[in-house]
């Protein structure tokens, strides 16, 4: 048997703190070094820093200089907010996106039961693939925006083109539409009152060779000075239609090919007007700028 | 002797060394300041530039054991004569004379500097020049040379002498690396850097990725780049006196 | 150590054969386990020195080429055999001197176990293509936290074991280097792993600090542990006081200022700071002293004594060892010297150097210590003198040889053939040849006297040594009755006297 007892030295403490102590002392050399080298940095690429400083050097100075020719900050926002504030020329209105959804429940809840059911019936009988879905929005420069056209032409139009009375431009189109959806006097009525209600195209019509011209060839004594303001209501609204769609009824109601309705009155005032006329003219109503044709 | 004072002598003699031989060395030779080309205004920086995949090809070139045979210091000449054999240290001959010492940034690129432990194979420092002097003579291109030295070093075609004769080369114990080829079969026009050994029909021997990074290594030791003038050893009236300043 | 009287107490026996007891199995499988690494590091040598003349030896296939059989070798040599023999060593001579026994066999086996399996995958990822290339840390990067982990779960017990020593009197000297041994691996092995391959540092410093880690493991850890066991050796069978107890504490402390100084010469001539070159060799040379005088100190203590020589196995090994020790401290001075470096720097010199420390050196101390320690842990004699003396004779044989032609001729002669750049290449790899040759009949002398060793260090381990009180010596003397007492089977005259 061990006398272990005159071993005064071994204790349970003096192990433990050997044991920790010993690990510990065991260790110091690495923490040292992880210590210094921390401290020190790991190699730098003396060249490529100094070479770098230079570069930045270089960018600073041509950063300074360019910034003394721009013009000072806010001088194109008067040009920015004109940009931005006038008509657009065209609409983003992507199906699918937001603002197309929100437009669709507007259109489809705004306003009364019959308009309402109008509207439905504007989608479904499928007016919507070329006038586009709120009436404003056609696939084609000729295709009329429809929105806030007065009912009763709206009314007559449809029936003119869907009896074969109307034969102009895409009419021959439209009438097989309204022939393939069956389209009842009854709808045709809803529809045109949902379109009536529908908005107008926004536009503001300037002074200049286009006014004078309106008011020269007396459009304004029918169709309002503003040409939005018909003085019958079987007399359709122009501000803002498409200039395309403006100037291709003026030229066949000039010779003929559009012959229905109010077309015949209208002929013998067309016979004034030249073809550079109508082009000025139906821009102007298109509310297009001068500079803009 | 007590335990304390053992403690505290451990401490400080191994600690004294450490500090002067490890780790301040380490320290300055981490920033190391750039030097310039020559003592004029306007000189560029010495930089030494480097390509090709040098850190993977010196993996290899460790994995392996190149380094137990093959050194890659060119010693000062108080020190060793090897700067004055051909192709050691440099190109020397009529026009121009690039010998030089090893240099602090020559292992640029590489984590460890693989000095070598012996000299069984020459040294490897300006392996480049040697690999396309090997190449002009052989008519093949500095890597396909390479890669079959690594195939078979013994291999009598790859020396050529002055009149084109082969050269004995049994004397050589470089092992084969075989383990970085692969024998495949032949398609269309081969491998452009398919061995130009005989094997059984419609194969061929080509090299793996290893042979190819190890190459692309051993390619880039060309350490012989003009030196600033303040650490340009050369006699003055040798070629490699003049630094380049560009 | 020095005894009062010849004649140990009873008490000392049995706490002697006690602390025996408590570290027979830690201590064994050391020693077990180091020598098969031995063997495979010696058969990995033989492989590798073949293939320097003779490369299509065995085949071409990657895991033998001498890029990777030759770091295998060495690094199985080390962490293999070299830290395995030490760790049984250290742990035996520190609880015998403590006068203590371990309560921790189980905790260092374990931690044997792992550093074996550490090994194992070193080995394995070097051979198969996963050495790192920095020489004597070959073993992938994951393996040193593993070795270290595991020594310190082995070291700390040393520790612990001295700081709970018994006794008043002045630690043992070989209590001492011991300790220092202990603590120097760690700080050693972590600063330049940590240096090596952690740290992001220059490509050169990486590579003079690992020039650094083989010095200073070699005189900071392998020496200090031979030393220790050759003065316990020596001083136990002779039973005599150390020579000078002065200078051995003055060796001591020499070893410790001048030893972490050195090592950078081994990147001489390369680019780092002339410092660090120059100071590296000149620690070098200056560690020849405390070398020297620690040899000095020993041999004193056996002069006269040249019966006990012949007698007594360990004692012969370990005066080997000391002669061994005192030839490498010479032969560092010559290595390290700058006009010396010129042409031993890239030849097989400093390969020699090695060999000579790890098994010209520390390998005899540490057989000397085996062949002393076994018997008292297994309490079996060894089995056969002639494979003692078989052991004994071709390890000089091989170690002389690898001397010569290594360091002496061999190196200096490649040297002087590569220095001579008039002539081809070929001429510095021709004139290696013969030396190469001889350098692979000196391992297959090694190994020759290594298989004897193993085979009989495994019967012992098999508890198959000789049941007898006398121990086994290299002389027959026939005498019934010795200071040892009647010859008998051990165990039966235990229960005779019980």
């Amino acid at each position: 048997m061990s006398n272990q007892f005159s071993n005064h030295r071994d204790t349970p403490l003096r192990r433990f703190t050997a044991f920790w102590w010993g690990l510990a002392y065991f260790a110091i050399f690495g923490l040292v070094s992880a210590l210094f080298y921390w401290q020190s940095g790991s190699p730098v690429d003396a060249v490529a820093q100094v070479r770098a400083a230079d570069r930045y050097e270089v960018r600073a100075k041509v950063d300074a200089a360019q910034a003394e020719l721009l013009p000072p900050a806010g001088a194109t926002d008067k040009l920015t907010d004109e940009i931005q504030g006038g008509p657009q020329a065209t609409d983003q209105f992507v199906p699918g996106s937001a603002s197309h959804a929100r437009a669709m429940e507007q259109l489809a809840s705004g306003g009364d039961e019959a308009a309402n059911e109008g509207f439905k019936l504007y989608t479904a009988k499928a007016c919507n693939t070329c006038h586009g879905a709120d009436a404003n929005r056609p696939i084609s420069p000729a295709y009329p925006k429809l929105g806030g056209q007065n009912a009763e032409y709206l009314l007559a139009q449809i029936k003119d083109i869907h009896n074969g009375v109307r034969t102009n431009g895409g009419s021959a189109v439209m009438k097989g539409m309204t022939t393939a959806m069956n389209l009842t006097e009854d709808e045709m009525k809803k529809i045109s009152d949902w379109i009536a209600s529908a908005d107008k195209p926004v536009v503001e019509l300037v002074e200049g060779d286009g006014k004078n011209l309106y008011t020269a060839k007396a459009c304004a004594t029918c169709h309002g000075a503003d040409a939005n303001t018909p003085i019958m209501p079987i007399y359709p609204r122009l501000a803002g239609q498409n200039s395309q769609y403006l100037y291709d009824q003026m030229q066949a109601i000039k010779d003929g090919t559009r012959a229905n309705g109010q077309s015949a009155v209208m002929k013998g005032i067309m016979a004034n007007v030249s073809e550079e006329e109508m082009k000025v003219l139906s821009d102007w109503i298109a509310g297009q700028k001068a500079d803009q044709q | 002797m007590t335990f304390k004072y053992f403690l505290i002598g451990m401490f400080a003699s191994f600690g004294l060394a450490w500090l002067c031989m490890i780790a301040i060395p380490t320290a300055k030779m981490a920033s190391l300041p750039p030097v310039k080309m020559s003592g004029e205004e306007d000189a560029e920086y010495y930089q030494r530039k480097t390509s090709g995949r040098v850190l993977n090809g010196a993996q290899i070139y460790a994995a392996n054991g190149c380094y137990t045979c093959h050194s890659q210091l060119i010693r000062p000449t108080y020190l060793g004569s090897q700067i004055f054999r051909k192709d050691f240290a440099g190109i020397s001959n009529a026009d121009v004379d690039t010998r030089r010492e090893t240099h602090y940034d020559d292992y640029l690129g590489e984590k460890y500097a693989q000095i070598g432990l012996t000299r069984m194979g020459p040294d490897l420092s300006n392996y480049g020049h040697r690999a396309d002097a090997y190449a002009a003579k052989t008519g093949m291109s500095a890597e396909q040379w390479t890669i079959a030295h690594l195939y078979n070093p013994r291999n009598q075609k790859l020396q050529l002498g002055e009149q084109g004769e082969e050269i004995d080369m049994t004397w050589s114990n470089c092992p084969s690396q075989l383990q970085m080829f692969k024998e495949k079969d032949l398609v269309g026009q081969g491998d452009s850097l398919a061995l130009n050994i005989n094997t059984v029909a419609m194969t061929q021997v080509v090299p793996l990725e290893q042979a190819r990074v190890l190459t692309d290594y051993l390619l880039t030791l060309k350490r012989d780049s003009a030196l600033p003038e303040s650490m340009n050893n050369a006699p003055k009236n040798s070629g490699a006196a003049a630094a380049d300043v560009k | 150590m020095s005894t009062q009287s010849n004649a140990p107490t009873t008490e000392d026996i049995e706490l002697r054969s006690e602390i025996d007891r408590s570290l027979r199995h830690p201590v064994m499988f050391f020693f077990t386990s180091g020598a098969a690494w031995l063997a495979v590091s010696l058969v990995l040598g033989i492989i590798a020195s073949i293939k320097t003349h003779n490369p299509a030896f065995l085949g071409e296939g990657s895991f033998i080429q001498y890029g990777r059989a030759f770091p295998a070798h060495i690094n199985a040599l080390v962490y293999g055999w070299g830290a395995q023999a030490a760790f049984g060593v250290m742990i035996w001579l520190m609880a015998r001197l403590s006068r203590q026994p371990s309560r921790n066999a189980g905790t260092l086996l374990v931690a044997g176990h792992i550093w074996n399996l550490g090994v194992m995958l070193g080995i394995g990822g070097i051979l198969a293509g996963h050495g790192t290339g920095k020489h004597w840390m070959e073993f992938p990067t994951f393996v040193w936290p593993v070795l270290l982990a595991s020594y310190a779960a082995i070291a700390i017990w040393v520790v612990i074991s001295f700081r709970v020593r018994r006794g008043d009197d002045e630690a043992y000297i070989s209590q001492w280097y011991i300790l220092a041994a202990c603590i120097w691996f760690p700080w050693i092995y972590l600063t330049a792993n940590l240096y090596v391959n952690v740290f992001d540092v220059h490509p050169l410093m990486a590579a003079a600090i690992n020039g650094w880690f083989r010095q200073a493991l070699v005189l900071l850890f392998f020496v200090p542990i031979g030393i220790a066991s050759a003065y316990y050796i020596t001083a136990k069978i002779t039973a005599r006081a150390v020579y000078n107890y002065s200078y051995s504490a003055g060796c001591f402390w020499a070893l410790a200022i001048i030893a972490p100084w050195a090592g950078f010469h081994a990147v001489m001539g390369s680019p780092i700071p002339m410092f660090l070159q120059y100071t590296g060799a000149a620690a070098s040379m200056l560690a020849a002293v405390p070398l020297i005088f620690a040899g000095v100190n020993v041999l004193k203590t056996t002069s006269g004594q040249a019966e006990v020589l012949a007698h007594s196995p360990s004692l012969r090994f370990t005066v080997a060892g000391v002669f061994g020790l005192i030839a490498l401290a010479v032969l560092g001075v010559i290595l390290a010297h700058p006009d010396a470096i010129r042409y031993s720097q890239f030849s097989l010199a400093s390969y020699g150097y090695d060999v000579l420390a790890l098994y010209g050196f520390f390998s005899m101390c540490m057989f000397g210590a085996i062949y002393f320690i076994v018997p008292r842990v297994t309490r079996r004699e060894w089995i056969s003198r002639r494979l003692i003396r078989t052991h004994f004779w071709f390890s000089i044989y091989g170690v002389c040889l690898i001397l010569l032609f290594c360091t002496v001729l061999g190196s200096f002669q490649q040297g002087a053939a590569q220095e001579n750049f008039n002539q081809p290449w070929k001429q510095a790899v021709k004139s290696t040849f013969p030396y190469a040759v001889g350098i692979t009949f000196a391992w297959v002398a090694i190994l020759w006297a290594n298989i004897f060793f193993f085979i009989h260090l495994t019967l012992m381990w098999l508890r198959l040594g000789r049941r007898s009180s006398h121990p086994t010596l290299l002389r027959r003397d026939h005498s019934a009755l010795g200071p040892h007492g009647p010859e008998g089977d051990i165990d039966e005259l235990e229960s005779a006297k019980a």
